[in-house]
């Protein structure tokens, strides 16, 4: 297939950002305006991935991953260092219009949306930028009023909406123009749980009745669980995983944390499958590896300890990616021991 | 799926009119929407216009002091500076100022929004909301302008009164070419914003005077490094009849209202430039 074939192809696709770093000793801040002292970080690392037109992928990370960058490359924003874009065959950077054409985005904490103007009219302006005939902006807003529940608060002007409103009406505007591929860089931050499940019903209904290609960024799990069959799994802008959570989850263990607390001191703390996080006298956390999950574990404490008070965690990609990390570097230690290793050890 | 998408590439003319009614449909939602907050339009037009009266009254009694008018020029043709300056200045405050708010855009994150659309950065720039302020200098600027004409002992020609409109233009496009080129380096630097209100400053305290009274050196700074002598002074020398009549700057006296034209494509080439290196606030 070509790269025309997939909504979305990269190619150890690089960014650094150039950043000033302060002097530090005498006459610091003079050296650092005359003679700055500049660091190249890079924050996403030959990524190589592809997605699949009418696919919903979750882009996952801990704060910091490169997500976010990732998609500003994606979305013609920022312009890559090195390797390759090619969103529904087109280079954004080199041709942001027939890419804005093509493309949706919405990034959760920025508003794109006019700030004085009612959401109404904003989308109005949005309506006349993208040309949009009169009968697809009536049927499209019908579409979108029908789950998101705009009308309620689409004549407020969007400096009064709240954030779940707010981001409901950027998530109009942003495929208004009915395009085939959106961007969302965590649409569901700060939101409550009855908009965020309209907010899922929404994207769902987008990529089954649409057949629209949607990139979501997230480090909500549930959000993942809810939402996506493949999982891209970036950190420190590398590609770490890409498969589906299943996957990740049978590879990595769940992320999830079992919070135990006990009626009297317990000694040594040993569950199989579990790992301990943190342990004292009354109290231990422990987390669930490889097919083990937390419900083994809870079962295992009971049988096991005297137990006054269970907890489970919900999935945290924190944690998740805690374990992700444990298991790389077990990983490579174990290609470096063993005697076939493809590794030059020179 | 619909086609909007697979559109033919559209000419130029079309992209234009596209433009012209989409600017025209944002302005008038954001004026609407300034003009609901009554207080707040009817203040901001008023201080527009005492601002702009006070230097008015600062030039009336620099006049009256000095009766034979200032450097090379009469009363009447230091009026004619003044009020070529303010109308450009409140034209560019109406279609430009928003260039000095872009730190504040790029925070926000709707700088990123820009690049989503198929228009123009630059339009969408200055489309992001509408100067209510710019209705009391332009008022003001028009109406020292008029009394200008007036007052001034000159035979009006066709020519001429074209001659000012597009000085008038291409004072508006110095201005506008200079805070461009700023914004560029506000896209890098949020400080530099400090460098724009100086060079506000710098145009509004000796851009409403004759350069001649000035020492030449400054002059030639005022010329061609921080070109103000193009906004209103040149032009205003070919008006009144008291440009130079040779040599190199009797060329660019008489063609200084193209300067701000031949400036502001410059700016548009860096900012084009700048777009492409745009960094994007981090988050
Ligand atoms: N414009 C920038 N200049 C310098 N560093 C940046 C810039 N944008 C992002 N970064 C850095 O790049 C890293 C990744 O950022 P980002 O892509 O926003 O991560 P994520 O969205 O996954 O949280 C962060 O460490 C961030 O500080
Ligand atoms: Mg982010």
């Amino acid at each position: 297939m070509s790269d025309a074939d997939f909504a979305i192809v990269t190619r150890d696709l690089t960014k650094t950002f150039s950043v000033a770093r302060r002097h530090v000793g005498r006459f610091a801040a003079i050296r650092s305006l005359f003679d700055p002292i500049r660091v190249h970080r890079t924050v996403v690392d030959k990524l190589t991935m592809s997605v699949a037109r009418g696919e919903l992928v979750a882009l996952l990370g801990p704060n910091g991953a490169g997500k976010s960058t990732s998609i500003k490359m994606l979305t013609g924003i920022l312009t890559p260092s090195s390797g390759e874009v090619f969103v529904d065959g087109r280079v954004p950077h080199r041709d942001r219009v027939g890419n804005a054409r093509n493309i949706g985005a919405v990034f959760g904490q920025k508003t794109q949306l006019w700030w004085d103007l009612p959401a109404k009219q904003s989308l109005a302006i949005l309506r006349d930028i993208f040309d949009v005939p009169k009968s697809v902006y009536d049927r499209q807003l019908a579409d979108f009023d029908a789950i998101l529940e705009l009308s309620e608060f689409w004549d407020t002007p969007v400096r009064n909406l709240s954030l779940g409103q707010r981001v409901r009406c950027e998530m109009a505007g942003a495929m208004l123009h009915d395009p085939s591929i959106v961007f969302l860089d965590e649409p569901t931050i700060g939101m409550d749980v009855v908009v965020k499940e309209q907010t899922r019903e929404f994207l769902r209904a987008q990529v089954q009745e649409r057949g629209r290609t949607i990139v979501l960024t997230t480090h909500d799990m549930t959000e993942v669980a809810r939402l996506c069959e493949r999982v891209l799994l970036i950190n420190h802008g590398r590609l770490m995983f890409d498969g589906t959570l299943e996957q990740l989850k049978s590879k990595y263990g769940s992320g999830a944390l079992v919070n135990v607390t006990f009626s009297e001191p317990v000694g040594a703390l040993e569950v199989p499958g579990a790992r301990v996080v943190s342990h004292d006298a009354m109290q231990a956390v422990l987390a669930p590896m490889g097919v083990t999950t937390p419900e083994d574990i809870v079962r295992a404490l009971i049988s096991r300890f005297p137990v006054v008070n269970l907890a489970v965690d919900e999935t945290n990609i924190e944690d998740l990616m805690r374990d992700v990390y444990l298991t790389t570097a077990d990983e490579l230690a174990h290609k470096r021991d063993s005697p076939d290793s493809d590794r030059d050890s020179a | 799926m619909t086609t909007i998408a697979q559109l033919p590439v559209w000419s130029r003319a079309h992209r234009l009119a596209h433009t012209v009614r989409v600017a025209r449909k944002v302005s008038v939602l954001n004026l609407r929407a300034r003009m609901e907050y009554r207080g707040d339009f009817v203040i901001s037009v008023f201080f527009g216009i005492i601002w702009q009266t006070s230097t008015l009254m600062f030039a009336s009694v620099l006049l009256t002091r000095f009766k034979g008018g200032l450097g090379n020029f009469p009363g009447s043709g230091v009026l004619l500076i003044i009020g070529m300056r303010l109308l450009s200045h409140g034209l560019y405050v109406l279609c430009f100022s928003n260039l000095g708010y872009l730190p504040l855009l790029v925070d926000e994150g709707r700088m990123e929004g820009y690049f989503l659309r198929p228009l123009s950065i630059f339009t969408q720039l200055l489309l992001s909301q509408f100067n209510v302020n710019a209705i009391g200098d332009i008022a003001v600027g028009a109406t020292t302008l008029g009394f200008a004409v007036v007052l001034i002992h000159i035979h009006w020609a066709i020519g001429t009164i074209v001659y000012l409109g597009v000085a008038v233009i291409g004072g508006l496009l110095v201005e506008g070419a200079l805070q461009l080129m700023l914004a560029c380096l506000l896209l890098r630097s949020p400080g530099s914003r400090v460098l724009g209100s100086w060079i506000d400053e710098l145009m509004s305290t000796f851009g409403n005077y004759p350069l001649s009274i000035l020492p030449k050196v400054v002059v030639g700074l005022f010329t061609f490094l921080l070109p103000l002598a193009f906004v209103a002074y040149f032009p205003a020398e070919v008006i009144l009849g008291i440009a130079p009549r040779h040599g190199v700057m009797s060329i660019v006296t008489r063609w200084s209202p193209l300067a701000g034209l031949l400036l502001f494509m410059l700016a548009k080439r860096v900012w084009a430039y700048s777009l492409r290196h745009y960094h994007s606030a981090g988050g």
